[in-house]
């Protein structure tokens, strides 16, 4: 009964003993540890890591039960402790592996979307030389086309000299270029209407002058000889300039270019001694102002 | 013969005592594994970060003790110092490569911030 009694006791303390024995400082670090790694967001991506940590600290807790404060409680509660460090470990790698992946997948992404741009890019900038180019093509058939006009335009315009040269004395003096037309094959001596052969030579002098394109302001001058009155001559002349102005103008030459004078007995070209003197006074002059291109060329050569 | 069987009981209680003193025999594998995993870890860069090599120290100081407690016949103690060890190990493994895993992260967000500056 007694021997019993004592029995009881001692197991009673024992177990108090056991059940109430300080934790080694490793099974506190341990538990912590765990603590930790149970809650902590990333070690959740390694679920059995962390699985194993419990079963790690289980362990010790059992020897710490079986066998308070010995070795054994130590060494498993801090392999525990190793065993939660490294389920946070093994968490952050995961963790950082995610962003690794992430990155380099975010990184590949980027790669294509900048060559699709780049690419789109140099087809902009191919099809914008392209352009250039036909462009470029464009002005220079453009140039050509232009060289070609100027150069008709020129050879039109030499032609219209050569051909005005045929048909009446053509000067360049300060004043112009002067186309000289006699009296005598124009009019009738003292009329001022024009003759059917002076009506084909205006009608060439008129296609000779528009042919030089760009038609300058001109004057057409009548002359006689001295022969008769001033004040006759003076009418006589400024009759026929007329007479040879509307005649220009009915074949093409603006109204507003061309001007008519009667110069009378004025500026004689020859002696009015002479019977051919005085013929070679009897004229009209028509004088271009400023020359153009072409007579200047002409005068040049 | 009577003499012989009681030496043979004797013998074997003797034996028994010695192992059970020392502990049951430690696996050889448990030796093994740990030596194999701190290679792993050195392998794995665990001397360039001091968490990593402080905890390659500990499992390589473990092993030591282990070996001695395994020459001293002393098993129970060198099977805790090889969990220990292993434990070091594995952990030192973990830190070590998550430096690597870190440092490819980094390239990797290096690599795409350059992309961005070159796309600016």
């Amino acid at each position: 009964m007694k021997i019993s009694t004592i029995a009881v006791f001692t197991s009673f303390f024992a177990a108090t003993a056991c059940a109430s024995s300080t934790p080694t400082p490793e099974l506190v670090n341990a538990r912590t540890a765990y603590d930790h790694a149970r809650t902590d967001p990333t070690a959740s991506l390694v679920p059995d890591s962390v699985l194993s940590a419990k079963q790690a600290l289980d362990k010790a807790e059992q020897v710490h039960e079986k066998d308070p404060q010995s070795d054994a409680e130590r060494s498993y509660a801090y392999v525990a402790q190793r065993r939660a460090e490294l389920a946070l470990a093994l968490g952050d790698n995961a963790k950082q592996k995610q962003q690794a992946d992430a990155a380099v997948a975010h990184y590949g992404e980027l790669q294509d979307k900048l060559r699709v741009r780049a690419q789109t890019q140099l087809g902009a900038e191919r099809s914008q030389v392209s352009q250039l180019g036909s462009a470029l093509v464009q002005t220079q058939n453009g140039l050509a086309a232009e060289t070609d006009a100027r150069k008709a335009a020129e050879a039109r315009a030499q032609r219209a000299m050569e051909s005005l040269n045929k048909i009446a004395a053509v000067k360049e003096e300060a004043r112009g270029m002067v186309i000289t037309l006699s009296g005598q094959v124009l009019f009738v001596t003292g009329k001022s209407e024009l003759l059917p052969a002076a009506q084909d030579q205006l009608e060439q002098v008129a296609k000779a002058l528009k042919d030089q394109g760009d038609i300058k302001p001109m004057v057409v001058e009548g002359y006689t000889d001295s022969v008769g009155s001033d004040a006759t001559n003076l009418t006589l002349s400024k009759n026929r300039a007329e007479a040879v102005r509307s005649y220009l103008v009915s074949k093409g030459i603006p109204s507003d270019k061309i001007s008519a004078v009667g110069k009378g007995k004025a500026n004689p070209v020859a002696s009015n001694d002479t019977a051919d003197g005085r013929a070679n006074n009897r004229r009209v002059e028509i004088v271009v102002s400023g020359g153009n291109g072409a007579g200047s060329d002409m005068s040049g050569k | 013969m009577q003499y012989l069987k009681s030496f043979v009981a004797v013998s074997g209680v003797v034996a028994l005592f010695v192992v059970g003193c020392g502990g049951s025999a430690v696996p050889l594998d448990k030796l093994t594994d740990a030596k194999a995993t701190v290679r792993a870890a050195q392998e794995a860069g665990a001397q360039g970060t001091p968490q990593a090599a402080l905890h390659l120290k500990m499992a390589n100081d473990e092993l030591v003790s282990a070996q001695k407690a395994l020459d001293d016949n002393d098993n129970d103690r060198a099977r805790l110092l090889l969990n220990q060890a292993q434990a070091d190990a594995d952990l030192s493994l973990a830190l070590a490569r998550g430096t690597a895993e870190k440092q490819q992260a980094q390239e990797a967000q290096a690599k795409i911030d350059g992309l961005l500056k070159q796309a600016q």
